[in-house]
């Protein structure tokens, strides 16, 4: 598996039902709904086996996590 | 506090000098007032609260992950605040009700405790991340002694409150706030102090016992746990929307805590809009911590609801209203994943968002039994629940 901004889209619409059409980089998908707070596990998973990093718990909060483009940068300095 | 004269005499008083002075005044000036004011009610808490903050705005700013003995002499502060919330919240608490004679103790229950420490575990954790920056005095005094929320909140985020200001007077802010505070007034003094109570009152009676329960009809139970929970909600969000319009006369925007909760169409849902400012302080520094730690979202749930139980009353009744909200909870939310993977769209009309709305609320109020009961443990608990049911005579 390999992390993109694409494939996250089709795992954030396949598996965890978001419309990617009502969403952009700076939606916030868990503070304005589009997922519900059981899904940060299942993120985090394919975050971790798709970017292969390891998230402590510490980095499991809104900053990184409410966003396409929080998430995008969290990988990005993650695999630096 | 909104009851008394002194409250408003104080708010329109200060409101005139806090715009009449230059704007670099004003942050101390309503925190001098704020304080001032709050001492006049509980001198010797309002005191003691003062050295945390002080403790706290000394040293959060200079922790950091990365300075292990500021860090782990900021969390030993954190700790210790925690301690004495639990002191006060439950220990005094505890010693006023097994003592016959009047000690007094009562009286020295810090004044909004609660709230306040709220506050200061969010401009540690965000100071030591370096979220905050702002090293004012004035300003740091002025949230966390704000007079109006000082209470009985919203549970106000520092980054908010500094951003949220508007530096000039402007007739906008008057209609805003007076509607608010009115708005505020109709829900406390009409729809729910006249309205509800009188009908709550001629279900259950003014006596306060516990035998009021037991002659209820099941149609009454069953109003009377609606009505009950209704009560509280508008008295709450009144509250909330008192303290907003007041801030608001000061030019702050304060974070909204209700979002029309009655017509949430789930009790997930129900959770964004009820008292919202309390669940994103849990989300931010209890659940998703503990997602992080144990990838165990129905465990963190169970955690978050029996905290937030707990912070009410150390009592059964407020733990299981705790565990009924985090089984409601995880069970819709299994729900919602199961209709998401089989892509069940027949549930997004209309008519199931109805349904909805009604079962969340009744979820909601039948839950609150064991809260509105809470002083007669859970024997009036279960009195109602068998008058629901119509059990017993």
């Amino acid at each position: 598996m390999t992390f993109n901004r694409e494939a996250m889209l089709t795992y954030l619409s396949d598996e965890l039902g978001v419309d990617i059409e009502d969403i952009n980089d700076d939606t916030l998908l868990f503070t304005d709904g589009y997922l519900d707070s059981f899904s940060v596990v299942d993120l985090v998973t394919y975050l971790e086996s798709s970017a292969n990093i390891s998230i402590s718990p510490s980095e499991v909060n809104l900053d990184n996590l409410d966003s396409v483009g929080r998430i995008i940068t969290f990988v990005d300095v993650k695999t630096q | 506090m909104i009851q008394t004269v002194e409250f408003w005499v104080v708010l329109v008083a200060v409101l005139i000098v806090f715009w009449a002075i230059p704007s670099k005044y004003r942050y101390g000036f309503l925190a001098v007032s704020s304080f001032s004011f709050l001492a006049t009610i509980a001198p010797m808490s309002v005191c003691a609260l003062l050295g945390w903050t002080l403790l706290f705005y000394s040293v959060a700013p200079h922790a950091s992950v990365d300075d292990r003995g500021t860090y782990r002499l900021l969390w030993s502060i954190i700790l210790a605040l925690l301690g004495f919330l639990a002191a006060f919240k439950y220990l005094v608490p505890a010693i006023i009700e097994n003592t016959a004679e009047d000690t007094g103790l009562q009286y020295v229950i810090p004044l909004g405790i609660s709230y306040y420490t709220f506050k200061l575990i969010h401009y540690a954790i965000e100071s030591s991340r370096g979220k905050i920056t702002d090293r004012s005095l004035d300003k740091f005094l002025c949230y966390m002694y704000l007079f109006p929320i000082f209470t009985a909140g919203p549970i106000e985020r520092y980054d908010h409150f500094l951003n949220e200001q508007e530096k000039v007077w402007h007739h906008h802010l008057a209609v805003e706030g007076v509607t608010r505070i009115a708005h505020g007034l109709i829900k406390k003094l009409v729809i729910s102090g006249i309205i509800l109570v009188t009908l709550r009152n001629a279900i259950v009676g003014t006596s306060g016992d516990i035998g009021s329960f037991a002659n209820l009809t099941v149609l009454e139970a069953w109003v009377f746990v609606y009505v009950a929970f209704l009560i509280s909600y508008l008295d709450f969000s009144a509250y909330s929307d008192i303290a907003i319009g007041c801030s608001r006369l000061f030019g702050f925007r304060i974070a909204e805590n209700f979002n029309f909760p009655i017509f949430a169409p789930s009790i997930s849902n129900f959770w964004s809009r009820w008292h919202m400012t309390l669940v994103s302080w849990i989300q931010t520094y209890i659940y998703l911590p503990l997602v992080g730690l144990t990838r165990k979202p129905a465990l963190a749930t169970l955690v978050v609801f029996i905290t937030i139980g707990l912070w009410h009353a150390a009592s059964l009744n407020w733990l299981l209203w705790g565990v009924c909200h985090a089984v409601g909870v995880s069970v819709n939310q299994a729900w919602a994943r199961y209709r998401r993977k089989k892509k069940l769209k027949q549930f997004n009309g209309l008519w199931w968002r109805f349904c909805g709305i009604f079962m969340t609320f009744s979820f909601a109020s039948v839950a609150y039994v064991f809260a509105e009961t809470a002083d007669y443990g859970l024997s009036g608990a279960g009195l109602v629940f068998s008058r629901l049911l119509g059990l017993g005579t």
